[in-house]
C-alpha cells in the first residue's frame, strides 16, 4: 500500500508508528473515548472501572469459551419443524413434515430436511423447553437477546454488547476488530447496547458476503477507491482541517483526528483480508451455500479465528404465519447447510472448543396448523415452549435437554428460562454472572444477569450440558 | 431557507406537515418581550457567570466570530445550517444588534418547532416499537401535539398540564400517550416518569430500597405513584388503540401490602384527596407553581445544557442534594425570570442566546475541566445524529429515506430531514450508527454527542457518504460548468463549498492550496476532484462539530 498516510501523520505533528498503533486496534479505540463527559463523571455515578473492579471471579470456574457466535433466527422458527419434530401429534400438528431423520446420535431425530445438521448431532445439543410465556416480537428479542425480563427502568444490553464490554475493559481482547459484530444487519426490534450505549453497539457490516465484492460499511476500501484517490482526498482534508489542527489539543476534536488516523491503518490491515472470502477453497464456500446465511456463518468462523469475541449472524424469514411449510422448504437447506459446515469446519480446526454456537429465535410457532386462509398453513407466534440449540464451547454435544410436551404446546420436563441459557454461556466464557456493569443512572451498579423481579421461575443454570 | 417546499410534496407525512406549516403562517405572532428587558437578563445571566469564574480564579475565552456565531446559532436553535445565501448576508450585514435580530428570527422559524419537537420526542419517548410499543398511530398523534405545542408556543406550564391532566384515545388524543409511554403502565411508572420529566427527580431506585444517594424512599415512591392510582385503560374495536381515563372510585394500594397508600407530594406533605376528586389534578396544581422547588428550576436547566452542552445541575435530569449545581444563584434566577414570563419558555432560549456566555468562542488557550464546567468557554460538541445528517445531505444535496419494517403499518419516509422523523422505530442504518437515541429511558444520557472510532469511519468510508458524493445534485451541476476556466470554477466552488458547510469564506492560505490541489487535476478530473474536496469537508471536525 501507499506510504501517503505516513506523511499525514507527519503532517499533524505526531509520529504514532504503525506498530505502536497496531498494539492498540479498533478494540481499545472504541473504548477510547476522550471526551469530557468521561473526564467529568456526575456524583455518585460508577464509573467503569469501579463497576469492574466491583465484580468478585474468585469463586468463578475458569473460562472454557473465547467466542459465540450467535445463530439469530429472527422472527421465530417452528420447533416442530426444526429440532423437536412430532410425528405422532398427527397431520393438523406436523403437516406434510412426518418422516424426521435419526441423527449420528442414537435416538435423536430431527426435521426431514435438515439432513447435514443430523450427521452432526454429536457436535451440539438441543434444548427442547426453552420458555418465556412472551408472543411479540419485540419484547420476545429483547427477553432472549439480552436474557432479561423488560424492567420499570433500564434497557438492558445484549449478551453480545456485555461481552463486548467485559472483553475488552478486562484486556481480554485488544483486537483490531470491532468485538461485537453483526453479520450483516443489525436486530432493528431493540437497541443491542442498551444502556453500555453507543461504544458497545453491534458493528453491523452491511454488504453481502455472497456478492463478488463483500463490501464491509468502514472497514473494506470500495474498489474504485485507489491508493492514488485517497492520497487525493487526504490532500484535501489536510489543505480543509485547519480548525483540526488549531485543536490539536482540544480532547473533542483531536479524538477524530486520531480516531481518522487509526481507521486508515485498519482499513490497510488486516480487515481487508478477514472479509475476503475468495481466499477459501471453492468446495468448502459452495458447502456453506453460496447465499447470505452460508457465507456469513463463514465469514464468522474467519472473525473468531481472528479472536472476535461475539459474532450474531441474523437470518430472516422465519414469522410464518403463512403457508410456513413452503418456507420451510426454502429456509431449512439454507440453514442446514451453513450451520452444519459451521460446525464440521469449527471442530476440523480446532476451533469447537472455544466457540460456543447458539441457534435460537426470540420464539417457536404454534404446534397447532392454522388451516384456514388467509394463513393456509400458517403457525404463528409461541413462546410457551420451542427449541434452542447450543454447541462448542465447553456445552457437551449429543444431548437433549428437557422436553415438550406430545404435541409440542406445553414444556413436559426440566424447563429452561432465557436467563438460565444467557448465565451459562456468561459462566464458560469467564464472565461473571453477578457481576457488575456500570450503570448510568448513577448510585448502584447494574448485574450482568440482573435481579429478576420476585417469583420468576428459573431452572438454574445448563450443568446437564456443560462439560 | 431549507428545502421545505421540496421536503413537504414528497412523502408519506406530507400532508400533516403542511397543515401545520398553513396553521403557522395563520397563527398571531407570539409575544416577545421587549429587546431592554432581555439586554438586562442576558447581563444578569453574564455577571453571574463571570463573578463565579472570577472568584474560583477561571479565565474566560473570547468573543466568538460572527462566522462561528452564525453557524453555531442556527444549530443550536433550527438544527440546520444556514445557506451559503444567508451566510453571505449575514457576513455582510453591518447592523451592530444583527446578532440579537438573528436570534429573534430563528425563533420563530418553523425549524425551531421541528427541532424541539424531536428533543421532545426523545424525552417523551415516541416510539411504536420496544420497550413503550405506542404503534405507529399513537407515535403520530403524540408528536403532531407535541410539534403544534411548541410551534404555538404553548405556555411551559400548560403544556405540561395538558400531558398530566390527558385522557382519552391514544390514537387520537396525542398527549394521552404520556401514560402509555412507560415500560409498565402502572401507577408507580407514571409517578417516575413525571418526577423524572417535570421536576428532575429520579424516583425509580425508590421503588425497591431506600435510595441514599437521594434520599427517597419506597414510601415517597408510594406516595407520588398514589395520585396517579385512578388512570385505567380500555381496549377498543380499533386494533392496539386504547382510552386513558380515570376512574375516580379508584385508590391506589401498596402492590406488596394491599393496603390503600395516602397521595404524598416529594416535600412531605399528605393530602387526603375528596370523593371524585382526580389526584392527577391535585398533583399537578401542586407542581406547576412559581413556588415548587423542583419545576422551573428542572426546566430552565434543560433548556441551559440544551444550548451550553451541560447542565447547572449535571446529568441535567438528577437534581438532588448530593448533585447541587455548579452556579445556584444563576439556576434561581433563571427559574425566577421563567414564572415572571409566565412560562414562555422562548424568552428563555432568548435571554441565553444573547448572553455574552453563549456567545464565547469555543477555542481557548488553557482550557480547564474546571473552567468548561463553569462555561468558560462554549464547549464543542459533535452535531447531533438527525443534524449531521441533515447537514450532509443539504452540503451534497441529496435525500435520505427513512422506514420502519416492524411494526405495521410499515413506514417509508422518502425526501425527508432526519430532525422531522417523528417515531422512533422509522430510522436509517446511518441515523442509528451515529447516534441517534433508542429512546429506551426519558433520561438525557441516551442522546451523547461525543464522537465514535466507528462514527468515524463511516464518514471516512462508507457507501451512503460515496452515494452523497456521487448523487451531489451541487456537484452534478458543475457537470455542466465544466468547460469553463478551471481556475474560475475551483474559485466558485470552493467558495460554495465553505459557506455552505463552515458558515465562512476559505483563507487566503486555504484557496491557495486547494486551488494548486485542483489544478494539480488534469481537467477531466475536476468533478472528481470537487468531490475529493465535499469528501474532506464531510471528514474535518470543523464540519462535524458544532464549536
Amino acid at each position: 500500500m501507499a506510504k501517503w498516510n505516513e506523511n499525514w501523520m507527519d503532517a499533524n505533528g505526531e509520529g504514532l508508528s504503525r506498530r505502536g498503533f497496531l498494539g492498540v486496534g479498533l478494540g481499545a479505540l472504541a473504548g477510547l473515548t476522550l471526551g469530557r463527559r468521561l473526564i467529568l463523571p456526575a456524583v455518585g455515578q460508577v464509573t467503569a472501572e469501579e463497576a469492574t473492579s466491583a465484580t468478585a471471579p474468585a469463586a468463578l470456574p475458569a473460562a472454557r469459551a473465547k467466542s459465540v457466535i450467535l445463530l439469530w433466527m429472527g422472527g421465530g422458527p417452528s420447533h416442530l419443524d426444526t429440532f423437536d419434530p412430532k410425528p405422532e401429534a398427527g397431520d393438523a400438528y406436523c403437516g406434510p413434515l412426518k418422516k424426521p431423520l435419526e441423527t449420528n446420535v442414537a435416538g435423536i431425530r430431527i426435521s426431514e430436511l435438515l439432513p447435514l445438521l443430523a450427521k452432526q448431532a454429536d457436535k451440539y445439543s438441543i434444548i427442547r423447553s426453552m420458555t418465556h410465556d412472551n408472543n411479540g416480537h419485540e419484547t420476545a428479542t429483547y427477553i432472549m437477546q439480552t436474557g432479561t425480563l423488560p424492567s420499570s427502568d433500564l434497557s438492558y444490553p445484549a449478551m453480545g454488547a456485555v461481552t463486548a464490554y467485559e472483553f475488552q475493559t478486562g484486556g481480554r481482547y485488544t483486537g483490531l476488530l470491532p468485538p461485537y459484530i453483526s453479520l450483516t444487519n443489525s436486530l432493528g426490534r431493540f437497541s443491542e447496547a442498551g444502556f453500555l450505549g453507543p461504544n458497545y453497539q453491534s458493528f453491523a457490516t452491511g454488504g453481502d458476503p455472497a456478492a463478488k465484492e463483500f463490501n464491509v460499511q468502514g472497514l473494506v476500501l470500495p474498489r474504485e477507491l485507489t491508493d492514488q484517490r485517497v492520497k487525493n482526498r487526504m490532500d484535501m482534508l489536510q489543505a480543509v482541517n485547519t480548525l483540526g489542527l488549531r485543536e490539536k489539543n482540544d480532547p473533542d476534536l483531536g479524538v477524530m483526528n486520531e480516531y481518522q488516523r487509526r481507521a486508515w491503518e485498519l482499513m490497510q490491515g488486516e480487515a481487508p483480508q478477514v472479509f475476503n472470502l475468495a481466499t477459501e477453497p471453492e468446495e468448502l464456500r459452495k458447502k456453506y451455500g453460496m447465499n447470505k446465511f452460508g457465507q456469513s456463518c463463514l465469514a464468522a468462523r474467519r472473525l473468531v479465528e481472528k479472536g472476535v469475541p461475539f459474532v450474531t449472524v441474523n437470518m430472516g424469514g422465519w414469522d410464518t404465519h403463512k403457508e410456513n411449510f413452503e418456507a420451510m422448504r426454502r429456509l431449512l437447506p439454507v440453514l442446514d447447510g451453513g450451520f452444519a459446515t459451521l460446525l464440521e469446519d469449527l471442530a476440523g480446526r480446532g476451533l469447537l472448543e472455544s466457540t460456543i454456537v447458539v441457534w435460537t429465535g426470540e420464539f417457536g410457532r404454534t404446534p397447532k396448523i392454522e388451516r384456514e386462509a388467509p394463513w393456509n398453513g400458517g403457525r404463528s407466534h409461541y413462546g410457551t415452549v420451542f427449541s434452542v440449540v447450543v454447541a462448542g464451547g465447553g456445552f457437551k454435544g449429543g444431548r437433549v435437554l428437557g422436553a415438550s410436551d406430545e404435541k409440542g404446546e406445553k414444556v413436559k420436563e426440566r424447563p429452561v428460562y432465557p436467563w438460565d441459557l444467557s448465565a451459562t454461556i456468561y459462566q464458560l466464557l469467564g464472565i461473571d454472572p453477578n457481576g457488575k456493569l456500570p450503570n448510568p443512572q448513577g448510585g448502584m451498579a447494574a448485574r450482568v444477569t440482573p435481579a429478576l423481579p420476585p417469583k420468576t421461575k428459573s431452572g438454574g443454570l445448563l450443568k446437564e450440558l456443560v462439560a | 431557507m431549507l428545502n421545505r417546499g421540496k421536503y413537504l410534496l414528497i412523502g408519506g407525512a406530507a400532508v400533516l406537515a403542511s397543515a401545520a406549516l398553513v396553521m403557522a403562517a395563520l397563527a398571531a405572532p407570539t409575544t416577545i418581550a421587549p429587546p431592554s428587558s432581555t439586554v438586562a437578563e442576558s447581563a444578569r445571566i453574564d455577571e453571574l457567570v463571570e463573578g463565579h469564574l472570577k472568584w474560583a480564579g477561571l479565565p474566560v475565552a473570547g468573543a466568538s466570530s460572527d462566522e462561528v456565531f452564525l453557524r453555531r446559532v442556527y444549530l443550536d436553535v433550527i438544527g440546520v445550517l444556514p445557506t451559503a445565501a444567508e451566510a453571505r448576508a449575514f457576513l455582510g450585514d453591518s447592523d451592530r444588534e444583527k446578532r440579537r435580530k438573528l436570534i429573534d428570527q430563528l425563533l420563530e422559524r418553523p425549524e425551531f418547532a421541528d427541532y424541539w419537537s424531536l428533543k421532545w420526542a426523545d424525552l417523551l419517548r415516541i416510539k411504536a416499537e420496544y420497550p413503550v410499543n405506542l404503534w405507529p398511530k399513537g407515535a403520530a398523534a403524540y408528536y403532531r401535539w407535541v410539534r403544534e405545542s411548541l410551534r404555538a408556543n404553548k405556555p411551559y406550564d400548560q403544556f405540561v398540564r395538558e400531558m398530566l391532566l390527558a385522557t382519552g384515545s391514544d390514537f387520537r388524543d396525542g398527549p394521552a400517550n404520556f401514560y402509555r409511554a412507560v415500560n409498565k403502565k402502572d401507577p408507580q411508572s407514571h409517578a417516575e416518569s413525571a418526577a423524572l420529566l417535570f421536576m428532575g427527580v429520579r424516583l425509580n431506585c425508590a421503588r425497591c430500597h431506600d435510595a441514599p444517594n437521594t434520599k427517597w424512599t419506597p414510601q415517597d415512591n408510594l406516595g407520588m405513584a398514589a395520585f396517579f392510582g385512578q388512570v385505567k385503560f380500555k381496549a377498543t374495536g380499533e386494533w392496539k388503540e386504547e382510552i386513558v381515563y380515570v376512574d375516580p372510585r379508584q385508590t391506589f394500594n401498596n402492590p406488596s401490602g394491599h393496603k390503600p397508600v395516602t397521595p404524598k407530594f416529594l416535600d412531605g406533605a399528605e393530602v387526603k384527596l375528596e370523593t371524585g376528586q382526580d389526584g392527577r389534578a391535585v398533583f399537578a396544581a401542586w407542581l406547576t407553581t412559581a413556588e415548587n422547588p423542583w419545576f422551573s428550576r428542572n426546566i430552565v436547566n434543560r433548556v441551559w445544557s440544551w444550548l451550553l452542552d451541560r447542565g447547572l445541575v449535571e446529568p441535567p435530569d438528577d437534581m438532588r442534594a448530593s448533585n447541587p449545581p455548579s452556579n445556584p444563584k444563576l439556576l434561581d434566577y433563571l427559574a425566577e425570570r421563567l414564572a415572571a414570563h409566565h412560562w414562555d419558555l422562548k424568552q428563555t432560549y432568548r435571554m441565553i442566546l444573547n448572553s455574552r456566555t453563549y456567545q464565547r468562542s469555543s477555542e481557548m488557550a488553557g482550557a480547564t475541566p474546571a473552567g468548561d464546567v463553569n462555561f468558560a468557554r462554549y464547549l464543542p460538541r459533535r452535531l447531533p445524529a438527525e443534524v449531521l445528517v441533515d447537514a450532509m445531505s443539504r452540503v451534497t444535496e441529496t435525500t435520505q429515506t427513512y422506514q420502519s419494517d416492524i411494526p405495521e403499518p410499515y413506514t417509508r419516509l422518502v425526501d425527508w430531514p432526519a430532525v422531522k422523523v417523528a417515531d422512533g422505530s422509522i430510522t436509517s442504518p446511518m441515523l442509528e450508527l451515529l447516534g441517534r437515541p433508542a429512546r429506551n429511558t426519558s433520561q438525557e444520557l441516551e442522546r451523547t454527542s461525543d464522537l465514535t472510532a466507528r462514527q468515524t469511519m463511516f464518514l471516512l468510508n462508507s457507501n451512503e457518504v460515496e452515494r452523497m458524493l456521487r448523487e451531489g445534485g451541487r456537484l452534478n451541476r458543475l457537470k455542466a460548468e465544466a468547460h469553463g476556466g478551471t481556475v474560475v470554477l475551483s474559485r466558485t466552488i470552493i467558495e460554495d463549498l465553505f459557506l455552505a458547510s463552515f458558515s465562512r469564506y476559505p483563507t487566503a492560505q486555504e484557496r491557495e492550496r486547494l486551488e494548486g490541489l485542483m489544478n494539480a487535476r488534469p481537467p477531466a478530473q475536476q468533478l472528481e476532484a470537487a468531490r475529493d474536496l465535499m469528501w474532506a469537508i464531510l471528514n474535518s471536525p470543523e464540519f462535524v462539530f458544532n464549536h
